[in-house]
């Protein structure tokens, strides 16, 4: 590793501390603003400006924490292996890991199989006013199975006339469930063979 | 060519080495730069070690791999 990422690794993990430090400020900040009239609106002096500029300092870095998980691999690792107790003080400790690795791939991945089957699945079950009884058939049975990619149904809810003068108005991720869970299965497969190619071309 | 077994179990006999040498599993460990938990299992016969691992170990030992490694007859084919 170069010497200039081993300083903005180094910048990275003291972005980590403050996070973890501060959390107790920042939520100290958020339920005294929701403690009183109006949310915060209405707080003013100096203590109320600290707590209030160390919040969106904090969330400032913590989006920028999270986009250097997910891009960046050393500091992914570095944090990630604190975060879940991951061991690998030696060779062994790398096997057992590794195959640990794999049957968590394997079981995240029919979990995600299965949670994208539901997500689609409609199953309805309707039982028929006495009237309506045809040959002795009392109810019906629907299954259906639905793909949207985009939540339009969301998008239309959203697009109301409190949104009206926003410079920028984020409320989600406009996917479906379905789309997502598809994406994590792709990106979880895709990311596994990279990995090991890239593993394979070093070797 | 022999027929070899698809299946080899690896033995070691690091224990004896290390009630020659007097060493504790710790001090094994500390030397080679693994776990203690390593040795009991390669002692165990649970884990195999890397051809790298093997090799600082007979070092340590002033051995050949042969003298502390042996492949026991296993039943599996």
């Amino acid at each position: 590793m170069s010497s200039k990422s081993e300083k903005l690794l180094r910048v990275n993990m003291w972005i980590s501390k403050y996070l973890l430090m501060a959390f107790p400020f920042v939520a100290g900040t958020v339920i005294w603003a929701y403690s009183t009239p109006g949310h915060g609106i209405e707080l003013h002096g100096l203590i109320w400006e600290i707590f209030s500029w160390n919040f969106m300092i904090w969330f400032v870095l913590l989006v920028y924490f999270i986009m250097s998980l997910v891009f960046w691999q050393t500091f992914r690792e570095k944090i990630l292996t604190t975060l879940t107790f991951s061991k690998e003080r030696d060779e062994r400790e790398s096997f057992i890991s590794g195959r640990a690795s794999k049957a968590t791939f394997y079981s995240t991945l029919s979990m995600l199989i299965l949670l994208f089957f539901l997500s689609g699945l409609h199953v309805h079950i309707n039982k028929k006013p006495k009237e309506e009884v045809v040959d002795g058939k009392h109810g019906t049975i629907t299954i259906d199975y639905k793909f949207e990619f985009v939540n339009t149904a969301k998008k239309n809810v959203d697009g109301d006339e409190n949104k009206k003068g926003n410079f920028l108005a984020l409320d989600g991720i406009p996917f479906t469930q379905e789309s997502l869970l598809l994406f994590l299965i792709l990106y979880h497969i895709a990311s596994y063979h990279i990995f090991t190619r890239r593993r394979l071309g070093d070797a | 060519m022999g027929k070899v077994p698809t299946k080899l179990s690896i033995q070691s006999k690091i224990h004896v080495c290390r009630a020659e040498k007097r060493i504790t599993q710790q001090e094994l460990a500390d030397a080679i730069g693994v776990t203690r938990a390593t040795i009991i299992s390669i002692e165990k016969g649970n884990y195999n070690p890397s051809l790298e691992l093997s090799f600082r170990i007979a070092l340590y030992f002033g051995k050949n791999i042969q003298d502390i490694f042996y492949v026991e007859e296993s039943d599996e084919q």
